[in-house]
């Protein structure tokens, strides 16, 4: 749905996954590259736009770094990015950090998708690989002789 | 539940498949016709399972180079993304390497990659330097002046690097 507030900014109304509905500032929700094109399709005229696999509690932390985002100006960067590092911060775990990221990919967020990549990078970069295989569930599908090969192969990278 | 699924194993798999034809055009089409379908259908199915490998491959693209190769042991399908020429692609751009480095390795590249039939575009949509809003810029309208300037300059500059690569041979 499009609505216009007082100071003729329109809004949009956002719908997550488990049908809580977010009313955002136009210019908010088109830091989402997805969302643009939507509204510039013309989906937004016609009530919420479904965003299918975002949840409530993702989308909210969503909007938050869209309305931060689209509200600095280039003069506050060293604030943003203070603002930034709070803001992963508080998504305390792999688990929240993968799941916006998996949004911030979908909704085509570049600044978004840029920043938890980074954070989950750094996150992941002096495990060893069954951390990592632990953090994301992922099996091991290598036979003993492949891993031994493998390993072998890049033996340098674990000294 | 999405916590659950993150990048499971499972889940990956079934996007193999997405890193192969995964151009960032033909991606945004499919979003939106999914987002248009999901309108009248309401409900999705495996949605959250669509891409995580994109996910994966941006994480693993901002590793340090140790990291990318202890990673290769943690399983085929991390393996062949690590080793997957889209990845490479992806680590080039960024890594941000000694100027030496760079001048070696798009040396190597255009001399493996870059066929005399290729259009000039097509030449820099290879390139693993050019900036990735810059290439998409030229690919998708030809009127861009700045840019057009800028991709003459540099196609110059890597016709050079081949001639000097094939020197080399």
């Amino acid at each position: 749905m499009s609505i216009t507030t007082e100071n003729n900014e329109k809004m949009i109304t956002l719908m997550s996954s488990d049908g809580e509905e977010f009313v955002v500032e136009e210019a908010v929700a088109a830091q989402s590259q997805t969302i643009k094109h939507l509204i510039e399709d013309g989906c937004s005229t016609e009530g919420s736009i479904p965003l299918p696999n975002v949840t409530g509690r993702v989308l909210s932390e969503v909007i938050q770094y869209c309305k931060k985002h689209s509200s600095s100006d280039d003069k506050e960067e060293k604030e943003l990015e203070a603002w930034d590092a709070e803001f992963v911060k508080a998504a305390d775990d792999h688990v929240a950090l993968t799941d916006l990221m998996m949004a911030a990919n979908f909704l085509d967020i570049k600044g978004l998708l840029d920043l938890v990549a980074q954070t989950l990078a750094n996150m992941i970069t002096g495990k060893s690989p069954e951390e990592v295989r632990r953090m994301w569930n992922i099996k091991n599908d290598f036979t003993p002789e492949e891993a031994e090969k493998v390993r072998k192969e890049n033996q340098w990278a674990f000294e | 539940m999405i916590r659950e699924q993150g990048i499971s194993n499972g889940c990956y798999r079934k996007s193999v498949v997405v890193v192969v034809v995964g151009l960032s055009n033909k991606r945004k089409r499919d979003e939106r016709l999914l987002v248009d379908e999901a309108k009248t259908i309401t409900t999705s199915t495996n949605y959250n399972c669509r891409d995580p490998s994109e996910i994966v491959e941006e994480i693993l693209s901002r590793l340090p180079n140790k990291s990318i190769h202890r990673f290769r042991s943690l399983s085929k399908s991390w393996s062949s993304l690590l080793v997957g020429v889209d990845f490479l692609h992806q680590f080039r751009r960024n890594s941000t390497p000694p100027a030496a480095r760079i001048l070696k390795l798009r040396c190597r590249y255009y001399g493996s990659l870059c066929d005399p039939s290729h259009s000039p575009s097509h030449a820099f949509a290879l390139s693993p330097y050019y900036p990735s809003n810059a290439r998409r810029h030229t690919a998708n309208t030809k009127k861009s002046y700045p840019y057009q300037k800028f991709v003459w300059s540099r196609l110059t500059l890597s016709r050079n690097l081949q001639k000097i690569t094939l020197s080399w041979r």
